[in-house]
């Protein structure tokens, strides 16, 4: 359709929402990238040309490479676990009766909760005399474990709290696919006497590729920004030992008053999560014509 | 009558809900009851938890709510506008133009906030918008603009190309066009951008926090944030605020689900 009329009422229509866009969100990407190379402090007003020392900086921080290894292990986690279990419940619940129904309502609530009301949740369950280690002291297993204060298992409990929430998203847009199964194909798999496993395999597995695209992809960007739950479960501790990429470049920017340093650790977060993402959608996007 | 499943499915997802179960039950104990009994229902009921937190003396709780009710609906509002706008004017322009401003609404969506967090705060710095709530409903806006315009795009398919046509034969302009024609076919996307953005913004902390200023700002995350910072933690008025600011939305969200879940299929599906 052609534009015929007069146009200012169309840039009326069309600009607001663009200019606002680049404002608040390209010109931040692109300011991201320019900071990376100057010496900031928002105290002093110090804004010094430093070239590429801020990235010669990062090679040898060992905080950020704690925390990359922190981020990239959530991100393993929580894309193998949140996807098999939302999976394993979707199956489940993929039933018309009255019951299924309502349970498939409720299973979503903990995704449209707050991060931090869901951090501070589990930090009241998992605390050292929090109800985790009561339940277990009650079937007599080991119940001295210290969930959040033990670095061995601060990650595993944040991992719990990340996944509980994507389990909750993953189970509800698999559900959402595996209605629009035909039926028909569903009878003629059970005709030709398949097992289980194998309509599992060749029916549901390629036919969910969609809903394994949307959720992988929401799974990347919520381990990426991953904040508040960790700062209410753990506060990045014990010691730095579950410091995300995001506490540490707030850390930096906003504690420390390093805001050029932080912004070079934010242009690397920025192209590990743009590259992950765009890698994902483009293969598991594949995937999906493919079969 | 698969009560095998059935079964199996309670059973599950009891155990997988055991943890709204537990800070609703309690937020209605005393402290005492709370950490004797966690899982049990209340020895004695009571709503004092709830009671201390309407009458605190710094009014945390009312401020928070407050703040947050304001700038929830006004970014609503501004999303709700901008996107609908922008995903029709966007339909008018050639493919390889609509392509590109969607590349780029691609990236903000995909886009971690703390990235561009420094670089929003100087600018708005910079228009003198830091620590206001314009501030933050106009970053807000910005942000959720690339989901918006996708829901309403996926809609914008479902009004009939002779519809628009018809209307600009009848003299209408643009604008006539987008409100009389667009806007009211598009009802359905626009819940779903009500009931997902206003979640989404409702229950974000790390962007108020430094928007608003560390120090002064509050909405109802950041509140329980400083609750918990302020004192010893008390659990039962902790679980008795998160349950009051958590309520909104799972009410919205039990009124809205249809829309929330086709908006997120919407929003995700191209």
């Amino acid at each position: 359709m052609k534009i015929t009329k007069n146009k200012i009422d169309y840039f009326l229509l069309l600009t607001p929402g663009l200019i606002l866009f680049s404002v608040l969100i390209m010109l931040p990407i692109v300011l991201t990238i320019f900071y990376s190379f100057f010496k900031i402090s928002f105290l002093t007003n110090q804004f010094d040309y430093i070239g590429l020392k801020n990235f010669y900086k990062l090679l040898h921080k060992k905080d950020f490479y704690n925390s990359l290894q922190i981020v990239l292990s959530l991100t393993i986690i929580a894309t193998i676990f949140s996807n098999l279990i939302g999976i394993i419940f979707a199956k489940l619940l993929n039933h018309n009766n009255k019951i299924f129904i309502v349970l498939r309502v409720l299973i979503f609530t903990p995704f449209i909760l707050s991060p931090i009301v869901v951090g501070y949740t589990f930090s009241s369950i998992l605390t050292d005399n929090g109800i985790l280690n009561q339940f277990l002291a009650y079937f007599s297993i080991e119940h001295n474990i210290s969930w959040l204060g033990n670095s061995k298992y601060a990650l595993v409990s944040i991992s719990i709290a990340l996944c509980w929430q994507l389990v909750a998203f993953c189970t509800v847009i698999y559900l959402a696919c595996l209605k629009n199964i035909p039926s028909e194909l569903e009878d003629a798999v059970n005709i030709d006497g398949a097992n289980n496993l194998q309509k599992f395999r060749y029916l549901d597995w390629p036919l969910l590729a969609p809903a394994l695209t949307i959720n992988t992809v929401v799974i990347l960007i919520s381990s990426f920004k991953l904040y508040d739950r960790v700062l209410a479960l753990t506060g990045g501790g014990p010691g730095r030992s579950t410091e995300t990429i995001s506490m540490l470049i707030i850390r930096t920017a906003f504690n420390e008053n390093r805001v050029g340093f932080a912004s070079s650790m934010s242009l690397v977060l920025l192209i590990l999560s743009g590259v992950t993402t765009f890698v994902a959608l483009i293969y598991l996007g594949k995937r999906e014509v493919t079969t | 009558m698969p009560y095998k499943r059935i079964i199996i499915s309670i059973f599950l997802s009891m155990i997988f809900l055991f943890p709204l179960y537990m800070i609703f039950i309690n937020s209605f104990k005393f402290e005492l009851d709370i950490i004797k009994n966690p899982a049990a229902l209340p020895d004695i009921f009571t709503l004092n938890n709830y009671l201390n937190i309407f009458s605190r003396s710094d009014q945390l709780f009312t401020k928070s709510l407050l703040n947050s009710l304001l700038f929830t609906s006004l970014s609503i509002l501004f999303v709700l506008i901008l996107s609908s706008m922008l995903a029709f004017s966007m339909y008018f322009l050639s493919n390889k133009i609509q392509n590109i401003i969607f590349i780029f609404l691609l990236l903000g969506l995909i886009l971690p906030t703390p990235i561009i967090l420094i670089p929003v705060f100087t600018i708005l710095k910079f228009l003198k918008l830091n620590n206001t709530v314009v501030g933050l409903v106009l970053f807000f806006s910005a942000y959720y603009l690339p989901f918006g315009t996708l829901v309403f795009r996926g809609f914008m398919k479902n009004v009939p190309k002779e519809m628009i046509e018809a209307s600009f034969i009848d003299g209408a302009n643009f604008l006539i066009c987008y409100y009389k024609i667009v806007l009211p076919v598009m009802k359905p996307a626009a819940a779903s951008v009500i009931i997902i953005t206003g979640t989404w913004v409702w229950n974000d902390f790390l962007n108020p926090l430094i928007l608003l200023g560390p120090l002064q700002g509050t909405t109802v995350t950041v509140g329980l944030y400083r609750m918990v910072g302020q004192y010893s933690i008390n659990f039962g008025e902790l679980f008795a605020f998160m349950v009051l600011i958590s309520l909104p939305v799972v009410i919205a969200y039990l009124f809205l689900q249809k829309y929330f879940i086709e908006g997120l299929m919407a929003g995700s599906g191209k």
